[in-house]
């Protein structure tokens, strides 16, 4: 460039909020976060899953202990070592409970223990070791077939819902990440937790050679249908937002290989037609049953951590007059 | 009473003085400033803007980093300080992406400049800070130090160190709430402005920047 | 030797850049330092008892880690940059010893060599930070007994504000010269970034008057920090400063009624502006008493300057006059009838061709923003205002040229520093308030009251110490490596003169000597600290190249560096916690350090040192017992060498014993109340111990004493301005001394001494380096600059990781700033690995892309590129020093240069 160049001079009109510090992203949540939001996810939905489609007596007993519920409650259990872990100060994890009034994360830590409490307590009494059912003088049984047991078990589905919900409304409700506060996200880790789930009850029938019901199949393509449609909103609207952007721009871009080939296709997408071709089909739903538990895994952990690689906090606005010519 | 500062843009020279008045006064390890000064730079050639904003919390009236502490830690005062209460905190992090001012730093580990801590680092670490997040207090040790007579704002042992430091006198600290303070007649004589108005948060850092 | 328990608040003072000194508390918790506040007690402090961001890392700076721990020595003895020196920790005895060997033999045989060099050299650096932390060293250089040579060049002298530095000491008695920012409304800065260098009391001062108003116009090819708190910013292209103040002073003087809004009696009282020039170029002086002539109007006759009834000068007009011009080497030349013309008239003429339209062409800058700034500065003028100074009414001018590093160095300063100058002598804003200041003197004396040093001279200006060009004084053969006494008439003689003289020569001479001049050797001994040359001078390889030669290098170090990494013997001397030393502060100082107050300062230890370093008193004590010179040594303390005030004085004597060595405490105890004795003159004295406690003696300082004008009117002086009469003979003198020595090699330099400076094409002299390196000017299409960084200049800070943590907030750290719009024509993205390559060599770094560089511009802030300083070597920046060759082509006749080289940038493999 040669030549003189206009000066500056002072502005005419009244100045306005101008972005003056870029998006930039959160680095706080990120593996483990994701990690323990699948397991919650997953554990919470088992539970639930099994329980609602009455399919718990169905997927085997050990030590007189329904097994989808210890696998339930493993997950969970493996979900709330790893949030603890991830804890600055891992010991003081109990204080999480302090404020249910005001915080998703209180009300969640809450329902987890609620969950596994009463979620041990309902299926208790039919515990045998060596013979000796100590628990079975109590008044309910595990499949909460006295009035009793449903009430115990009715309080554990809700606690196994909010469990499945609550690390979506975590980010959707106060974060200042914008790519964050929607509606969406919470509802993309219910579908995304109830489709891993089913795919995880299709697995454990498989094994303890019960046979799949087309439901399952049904419910299962649902659950990623609605999966893949939330997604398809998020991704679509408000894509101009400050943060959005940044946040769908890193998306295609820096992880667009993994959102469009793990995320959509192969962890969405895949899953939902074999599930479709399962319930068609029945000779094919043991082997179908493993393959979208494997794909929709891998699908919703990324689902997850992506969600938290590209939180962008807002650019920072402010009032600053820049000088034109 | 409620404490809060006006800076005042045009006279920041972005030294990052008080960055590192504050970092030695609250002994913080590596990379974490409660306070720091952000190089922005807006337009194109020619026309260009660059101006430097101090940053750190904004001790916000409708603070969101409060209601969303799992524990209680987060806490706001009467006068309007935002603080966390160490050892409460459980170090989850959400109060950080709570927070678009991006004021929250967690201390994950101890940390040293060196591969082990100096002497002075030795002497004024804090493990009660190790694992938990950390923000600035509007140096509450030193504000509520003051005694009968003396003004923190005025009197600069008992105002904040970035404030007290800034070799630009930049930065203003006092009682939002008093009309006769420093803080007051500045906000009135300049109508400094906030940053991200539309969060309707109501910092308590108030911008000069015309 | 500290106390160890409770916690104390320790005064100290804080001279990392001349700016200061600034005052500050360490806090000590059970006798550890633990951090670094204000010292708000010394409200006389200008800028709130408050030091800037670089002293907060002092207690860092104290227990690094990778400071040098005690004395050593080499075991290799080969050096270079790939070998190691196999360094071997010895006790101190043994290293003062080693070095007192090597001293023994210089003083007892000859302190000069066969070439005419003196064979001890030392270089102190850090910009004259240096005598803050020396202690009591000097007096040991002092009590030497013979020359020694400070010429050997490292960031400092030629590389700094260097033009200014001796063109304001010749004019005003400006070491460096700043705006009197209390009462300035409007500042033409080029290039002055006294946001980032004007320290604590300049950031202070400016931030002040912009809140209540005042106006800071900034020419400057990248938005600095100055320019970005600037009302504006004007790209100007680099080195065509001179082109626009050339137009400022055409657009005075033709396009507005320069009768009108020229301060016209200032112009004829104070200044050589109504002295008749004749037909030579030379004053038209009264044949019997050789006065200079002016033209009195009332008379309608030529009278001598200092005729006492003169009411109206004559600034414009021809007369025709009787007298003589006296030329070079005294050559008089005889006139009857002569055209004369007063200086004011010739320069008038001399600026007409410098049109707005055609500085323009040469500078980006528009003719109408020439225009602009030319009635503002008018304007702010206030030609005829008055102020009152403690109750003496003296003009006020509240407006301020000021020039920055590069503009005030290198081709260019002269025209420069005389344009703004004379600038402000049109308006009569020299030296009154609100206009410009000199700070200081380093050159004339006593450099601690400058009004003293203003002593009347010839030709009713002051009396300068240049060094002489007559036939039968002129120092032919060298005295030091850097030639100050043969090739600098400006640069005087004096302590001083040996940083402020062509300082790079002896680098490039020792490589390839000019025919006639005696070959630079190694000196025998080099002394070395607080400067790092292999990093701070231009031309790295060069100086590499060379230190490899020098026999033996003595380092007083603070961590290893690329320069003591090729020391014989490293000595750790203590820093600025750790030892003792009274320093001035106050009344006038560099940059914008004027107090109403002057007083004394104490630096101390505050806490016991973490390492075997040693207080540089005691070194300098030791070493001049070991040499058999501790008489001398002492005599110079009770002098006040190195002191600051003489043990010894009206009304008070608290000298030392001369015959025996006395501990640093002692000295400085003596010190302490010598010095409060001499303020207060006599009715307070404070020992060692009340200044560890309070920290600080001060006493009024009238700020009359900031202003020259006072002086300079009670003395009945003039300001050598416009008209250099003096330096266009003394320039043709050394023409003549050198060519009768058949030296050529300083013909170019010799073109400056002109009595109006030209224009140059001053920037073509830049793009013609790649030429004389065989390649391609066009090649090099990017003008390289760099940028002070306030969290790294001075200090040897930049190993602390606490600087490099704080300085990333900054732009610039680190990385190589260039325009967004102009990488993205090159394809480089921000955050790319780039080559930045120069005709002499090339470096890599990270893009950093901005709106606020100029297109034709890449900014390399600092000077980085270390290789041997630990956490620095880590910092991934290029330095500009390794890229600019040291060229006699790029030496202007003071022998300063400038920061800046034509370079072309491109992508390196892979993104970084």
């Amino acid at each position: 460039m040669s030549g003189p160049v206009p000066t500056t001079r002072p502005p005419a009109g009244p100045p306005r909020a101008i972005e003056l510090m870029p998006a930039v992203l959160q680095h706080e949540w990120d593996l483990y976060h994701a990690t323990w939001f699948t397991l919650m996810g997953v554990g919470g939905g088992i539970f639930l899953l099994a329980r609602l489609l009455r399919l718990e007596r169905g997927l085997g007993v050990w030590l007189g202990l329904p097994v989808v519920d210890l696998v339930s409650f493993a997950v969970i259990s493996a979900g709330g070592l790893l949030l603890i872990w991830s804890l600055g100060r891992p010991l003081r994890f109990l204080r999480a409970v302090l404020k249910p009034g005001t915080s998703w994360i209180s009300r969640g830590a809450i329902a987890d223990f609620i969950f596994v409490a009463l979620g041990g307590a309902l299926i208790l009494p039919g515990l045998a070791l060596g013979g000796a059912t100590s628990f079975a003088r109590l008044p309910w049984d595990p499949w909460a077939s006295t009035t009793l047991g449903r009430v115990i078990e009715g309080v554990a589905l809700a606690a196994a819902a909010i469990v499945i919900v609550y690390a979506g409304l975590v980010l959707a409700d106060k974060a200042a990440v914008t790519f964050w506060r929607s509606w969406a996200i919470p509802a993309q880790f219910v579908f995304s937790s109830l489709a891993m789930s089913m795919a995880t009850v299709m697995l454990m029938q498989t094994l303890d050679g019960t046979p799949i019901e087309s439901l399952e199949c049904w419910l299962l393509a649902k659950f990623l249908a609605l999966l893949l449609a939330v997604i398809a909103w998020h991704v679509v609207t408000r894509r101009t937002q400050p943060g959005k952007a940044e946040a769908l721009a890193r998306l295609h871009t820096v992880y667009g290989g993994l959102f469009w080939g793990v995320v959509i296709t192969a962890g969405t997408v895949l899953p939902m037609l074999l599930a479709v071709l399962a319930a068609l089909v029945p000779p094919t739903r043991d082997a179908l049953g493993v393959a979208a538990l494997l794909l929709t895994v891998a699908g919703g952990f990324l689902l997850r951590l992506l969600t938290l690689r590209v939180g962008y906090f807002p650019p920072v606005s402010g009032v600053l007059r820049v000088p034109k010519r | 009473m409620r404490w809060g500062m006006v800076i005042d843009v045009r006279k920041c020279v972005g030294c990052q003085t008080c960055t590192i008045a504050c970092h030695e006064e609250n002994a913080l390890p590596p990379g974490i400033f409660w306070r720091h000064v952000v190089d922005v730079e807006v337009g194109d050639y020619p026309d260009v803007r660059r101006a430097f904003l101090p940053m750190g919390c904004q001790h916000c009236a409708e603070p969101p980093c409060v209601p969303v502490c799992p524990t209680g830690a987060s806490q706001q005062r009467q006068d309007g300080i935002v603080f966390v209460q160490y050892d409460m905190c459980i170090g989850c992090g959400y109060c950080a992406v709570a927070c678009p001012y991006r004021a929250r730093h967690m201390i994950h580990e101890q940390d040293w400049y060196f591969s082990t801590p100096t002497p002075s680092e030795e002497k004024a670490r804090e493990p009660e800070r190790h694992g938990v997040m950390s923000k600035c207090t509007f140096c509450k040790h030193r504000v509520d130090k003051a005694p009968a007579g003396a003004t923190p704002g005025v009197d600069p042992e008992y105002t904040p160190v970035c404030v007290s430091s800034c070799i630009a006198n930049a930065m203003h600290f006092g009682d939002l709430d008093d009309p006769n303070s420093n803080v007051s007649k500045l906000r009135e004589a300049h109508q400094p402005g906030v940053l991200l108005e539309e969060l309707n948060l109501k910092p308590s850092l108030f911008y000069i920047t015309e | 030797m500290t106390p160890t328990s409770g916690t104390r608040k320790v005064p100290t003072y804080c001279y990392q850049c001349v700016a200061g000194p600034d005052l500050l508390n360490v806090v000590v918790e059970d006798g550890v330092a633990v951090k670094v506040e204000p010292n708000f007690g010394v409200t006389e402090h200008p800028a709130g008892g408050r030091p800037c961001v670089r002293a907060y890392s002092l207690v860092q700076k104290l227990y690094n880690p990778n400071r040098v721990k005690g004395p050593m020595k080499r075991t290799n003895p080969r050096k270079g940059k790939d070998e190691d020196p196999g360094w071997q920790p010895i006790s101190w005895d043994e290293a003062l010893d080693t070095l007192a060997d090597k001293l023994r033999p210089i003083r007892e045989g000859g302190f000069v060599d066969g070439h005419g060099y003196p064979r001890l050299a030392v270089t102190f650096g850090a910009g004259g930070t240096a005598p803050a932390y020396l202690g009591g060293f000097p007096a040991f250089l002092s009590a030497w007994g013979g020359p020694l040579d400070q010429g050997i060049g490292s960031g400092q002298g030629m590389k700094c504000v260097h033009s200014e530095h001796l063109y304001g000491e010749f004019w005003h008695r400006a070491f460096t010269v700043a705006p009197d920012m209390p009462n300035t409304t409007y500042v033409l800065s080029f290039g002055n970034n006294g946001d980032v260098s004007g320290g604590v009391i300049g950031v202070w001062r400016h931030a002040e008057a912009r809140g209540r108003g005042a106006r800071w116009i900034q020419f400057e090819p990248h938005m600095s920090v100055t320019a970005a708190t600037a009302a504006r910013w004007v790209p100007i292209k680099p080195k065509t400063d001179p082109a626009v103040l050339f137009a400022i002073l055409h657009g005075v003087l033709h396009e507005h009624d320069w009768r009108r809004v020229c301060d016209v009696d200032y112009l004829g009282r104070m200044t050589n502006a109504p002295y008749l020039v004749g037909p030579n170029g030379y004053y038209l002086r009264e044949a019997s008493s050789r006065k200079p002539l002016v033209w009195d109007e009332k008379r309608g006759a030529a009278v001598p300057f200092d005729t006492p009834d003169v009411e109206t000068y004559a600034l414009d007009g021809e007369f025709t006059v009787d007298g003589v011009e006296v030329g070079a080497d005294e050559e008089v030349i005889t006139h009857a009838g002569a055209v004369a013309r007063p200086s004011f008239t010739v320069l008038r003429e001399h600026v007409r061709p410098y049109t707005p339209e055609w500085a323009a062409h040469i500078s980006d800058v528009p003719a109408e923003t020439i225009r602009e700034v030319t009635r503002e500065y008018l304007e702010h003028a206030r030609v005829g205002a008055t102020i009152d100074v403690e109750g003496v009414t003296l003009p006020l001018r509240p407006v301020a040229i000021l020039l920055g590093k590069s503009v005030n160095n290198g081709w260019g300063g002269f025209e420069c520093c005389w344009a703004r100058t004379v600038l402000a002598a049109m308006v009569g804003a020299l030296e009154v308030p609100g206009g410009i200041l000199g700070t200081t003197v380093r050159l004339n004396r006593p450099s601690s009251n400058r009004m003293e040093s203003v002593r009347p001279g010839p030709d009713g200006f002051m009396a300068q110490p240049l060094n002489p060009t007559s036939k039968d004084k002129w120092q032919a053969r060298p005295t030091s490596r850097s030639a100050h006494k043969t090739l600098v008439p400006l640069v005087s003689d004096g302590s001083w003169s040996g940083a402020l003289s062509p300082a790079q020569l002896p680098w490039l001479f020792m490589n390839d000597t000019p025919p006639k001049w005696p070959e630079p050797t190694p000196p025998e001994v080099w002394l070395v600290g607080r400067s790092n040359p292999a990093i701070s001078c231009w031309d790295s390889d060069l100086i590499i190249s060379k230190l490899r030669q020098f026999p033996f290098v003595c380092a007083f170090a603070y961590t290893q560096d690329e320069t003591n990494w090729f020391a014989d013997l490293v000595l750790p001397d203590a820093t600025d916690l750790e030892a003792y030393q009274l320093f001035r502060v106050g009344a006038t100082k560099y940059i914008e350090s004027f107090w109403d107050h002057q007083g004394v300062a104490l630096r101390q230890p505050v806490a016991d040192s973490p390492f075997d370093t040693r207080d540089l008193t005691d070194v300098g004590t030791e070493l001049a017992r070991r040499l058999g010179i501790l008489e001398r040594y002492n005599d110079a303390l009770n002098r006040g060498v190195a002191l600051g005030v003489p043990l010894k004085g009206p009304g008070y004597d608290v000298s030392l014993d001369p015959a025996v060595p006395h501990t640093s405490e002692e000295i400085w105890d003596r010190a302490c109340r010598a010095a409060t004795l001499s303020l207060s003159q006599g009715r307070e004295e404070h020992d060692l111990a009340w200044f560890r406690e309070h920290g600080v003696y001060l006493i009024p300082f009238s700020r009359i004493n900031w202003y020259l004008h006072p002086e300079m009117t009670k003395k009945g002086l003039r300001y050598e301005l416009p008209y250099q009469e003096q330096l266009k003979r003394i320039g043709q003198e050394l023409k003549n001394r050198l060519h009768e020595q058949d030296i050529r090699f300083w013909d170019t330099q010799l073109e400056e001494y002109a009595a109006l400076p030209p224009w140059k094409d001053f920037p073509e002299i830049w793009i013609d380096v790649a030429r004389r390196y065989g390649k391609k000017p066009e090649d090099y299409p990017l003008w390289l600059l760099t940028s002070r960084s306030m969290q790294y200049s001075w200090g040897s800070q930049v190993s602390l990781p606490l600087l490099a943590d704080v300085a990333q907030h900054v732009r610039g750290h680190f990385g190589l700033m260039l325009n967004n719009k102009m990488a993205a024509l090159h394809g480089i993205a921000d955050g790319d690995e780039i080559w930045v390559e120069s005709p002499i060599g090339r470096q890599q770094g990270v893009a950093m892309l901005r709106a606020g560089v100029r297109p034709d511009v890449v900014v390399a802030i600092g000077q980085f590129a270390h290789w041997a300083t630990p956490v620095a070597e880590d910092i991934h920046m290029p330095n500009l020093n390794a890229l600019e060759p040291i060229d006699l082509s790029l030496i202007d006749s003071t022998g300063s240069g400038s920061d800046l080289i034509r370079v072309k940038v491109y992508r390196a493999n892979g993104k970084s």
